[in-house]
C-alpha cells in the first residue's frame, strides 16, 4: 500500500466496510486517506457516532471528494472529515430537521454557526467554499485530482506532525483557547523529541527534501 | 548592527513594532522573540499605548521562526518551563487595546501567527500565507493551530495546517484570514487609516481572547 489509501464510495456500502477500510489504511501505513464518492453512492446511514469517530479518533488526515448532489449519510461522512473538495457543479445538501445532534454539532463547528443557527439547507460549491466548507473547487469532475494533489502534498509531509496536526485543530477547538494553547504546546514538544522533526529541519538548511519515516 | 525588533511610540499613542531582519526576510530568533516580549510588556504597562501595529522591514512581513536556531533548547523540560514564562503569543491574545498587522510578501509559520494574534489585518496583494510547519516535521507552535481554526472556517483552517500549502490573497480575504487587500503603494495609507478608526471608534476585537 501507497502513502495515500484511496477508497471510492460507489453503489450500496456499508457502513462497516467503509470503516474496515480506513482501518486498513492506517494498518497499512498510509499517511493519508482520500475518500472519492461518486453520484450513485449510497452509504445507507452514517450516524453521528461515526461522523465524531472520523475527526476526533481517526489517526489519519481524510480528504473527501464529491462531484453532482452530495447529500444524506454521504453528507454526514463528508462533514466528518478533515479536508472537502468538490468540482464546479457540486452542491451540498444538508437537512437540518433529519440530522441527529453530534452531525449537525460538527456542520455549525464547519459552517460557524451558533446553536441557534439554523443549517443551511443546500450549499452550491461556490457558497461552500465561501463558508470554507470545501477549502478546494476544480473544473467539474476534476474532485479526484484535485484530492490526491492535496493528499500529496499530505503524504510529503511528516507523518507524526500531520496526524498530531489533525488532533491539534479538532480536539483544541473543543477547549477554552488557554488550555489548547498548552495543548499545541505539549504536542509542539511531543514533536521536538522525534525522529522525523530532526530530519525536516536538517533538510531544509541542507536543501533538500525531507526523508519522513515516522520515527 | 541594528536591533532585530524596532520599537516606538508615537504621539497619538500608536505603538509599532517593527521586524527588522531584511536580510533574513524577517526570520524570527529567539533574539527577536526576546525583543518581542519586552516591547509587549511595555505596550501592556504603558499606559499611554492605545494601538499596536506590526511591520516587517524589506521584502516581506516574516518568512517565520529562524530554523538554524531549532533544536538548540537544553531540554524538552527547559523548553516547556521557558514557553510557559515567557508567552509571547498569549500576551498578545491578552493585551487590551487593538492590534493591527501590515502584511506584506511571505507571512509564513509565525510570520502569519503573530498576525493571528492581531485584530485587523492588512495586506498588500503580494502577500502569501502558510502555516508550512507540516513540511518540517512538526506543527504551528506559535498558537497558529488554535487561532487559525478560530479565526478561519475550521475546514480551510485544517486544510492549511495539514497540507502547509500557501495562499494568495484572493483566497485569505474570502475566509477571513486577512481583513483587508490593497495594491503595494497603498499598504501603508491602507494601514494608517485602519489605526485611525480604531483610535477613533469603539473597539471590537477581531482576534480569539484570552
Amino acid at each position: 500500500m501507497g502513502a495515500i489509501g484511496t477508497l471510492t464510495l460507489s453503489g450500496s456500502v456499508s457502513t462497516d466496510a467503509v470503516v474496515e477500510a480506513l482501518a486498513g489504511y492506517v494498518e497499512g501505513n498510509a499517511r493519508v486517506a482520500v475518500v472519492e464518492a461518486e453520484a450513485d453512492a449510497d452509504l445507507g446511514a452514517w450516524p453521528g457516532e461515526r461522523v465524531r469517530w472520523l475527526w476526533r479518533d481517526y489517526p489519519l488526515p481524510v480528504v473527501f471528494a464529491f462531484e453532482g448532489r452530495l447529500e444524506g449519510a454521504a453528507a454526514a461522512f463528508a462533514l466528518g472529515c478533515d479536508i472537502r473538495v468538490c468540482g464546479e457543479g457540486a452542491a451540498l445538501e444538508l437537512d437540518g430537521a433529519t440530522m441527529d445532534s453530534l452531525t449537525a454539532e460538527r456542520a455549525r463547528t464547519l459552517l460557524g454557526l451558533a446553536a441557534e443557527d439554523a443549517i443551511p439547507a443546500r450549499l452550491s460549491a461556490g457558497e461552500a467554499l465561501e463558508a470554507g466548507l470545501v477549502s478546494r473547487v476544480g473544473p467539474a469532475g476534476s474532485a479526484g485530482e484535485v484530492a490526491r494533489g492535496a493528499a500529496e502534498a499530505v503524504a510529503a509531509r511528516g507523518p507524526i506532525a500531520t496526524r498530531l496536526a489533525k488532533e491539534a485543530v479538532w480536539r483544541g477547538l473543543d477547549q477554552p483557547l488557554e488550555q489548547a494553547l498548552r495543548f499545541e504546546t505539549d504536542l509542539t514538544l511531543l514533536l521536538q523529541a522525534t525522529k522525523d522533526r530532526a530530519e525536516g529541519v536538517r533538510a531544509f538548511l541542507e536543501k533538500r527534501p525531507p526523508d519522513f519515516t515516522g520515527e | 548592527m541594528a536591533e532585530p525588533v524596532l520599537f516606538d511610540i508615537d504621539d497619538r499613542g500608536v505603538a509599532t513594532i517593527t521586524l527588522n531582519r531584511p536580510e533574513r526576510l524577517n526570520a524570527i530568533n529567539m533574539a527577536m522573540r526576546d525583543l518581542l516580549w519586552e516591547y509587549l510588556q511595555a505596550c501592556r504597562d504603558h499606559p499611554d499605548v492605545r494601538a499596536v501595529c506590526f511591520r516587517g522591514e524589506g521584502r516581506s512581513f516574516s518568512a517565520g521562526a529562524d530554523i538554524s536556531e531549532f533544536g538548540t533548547a537544553p531540554s524538552l523540560w527547559e523548553s516547556r518551563r521557558a514557553r510557559h514564562e515567557r508567552d509571547v503569543w498569549g500576551l498578545l491574545l491578552s493585551l487590551p487595546v487593538p492590534l493591527v498587522a501590515r502584511l506584506h510578501g511571505y507571512c509564513f509559520g509565525a510570520g502569519l501567527e503573530l498576525p493571528l494574534c492581531c485584530d485587523v489585518r492588512v495586506a498588500s496583494e503580494d502577500g502569501r500565507f502558510a502555516l508550512p510547519e507540516v513540511t518540517l516535521g512538526y506543527i504551528p507552535s506559535a498558537g497558529g493551530t488554535q487561532t487559525l481554526p478560530r479565526t478561519i472556517p475550521p475546514g480551510a483552517a485544517a486544510d492549511l495546517i495539514l497540507t502547509g500549502e500557501p495562499v494568495g490573497t484572493e483566497e485569505a480575504l474570502r475566509w477571513g484570514l486577512i481583513t483587508r487587500a490593497v495594491p503595494e503603494a497603498e499598504l501603508d495609507a491602507a494601514v494608517e487609516e485602519e489605526v485611525g478608526r480604531l483610535l477613533a471608534g469603539p473597539f471590537e476585537p477581531g482576534r480569539p481572547r484570552i
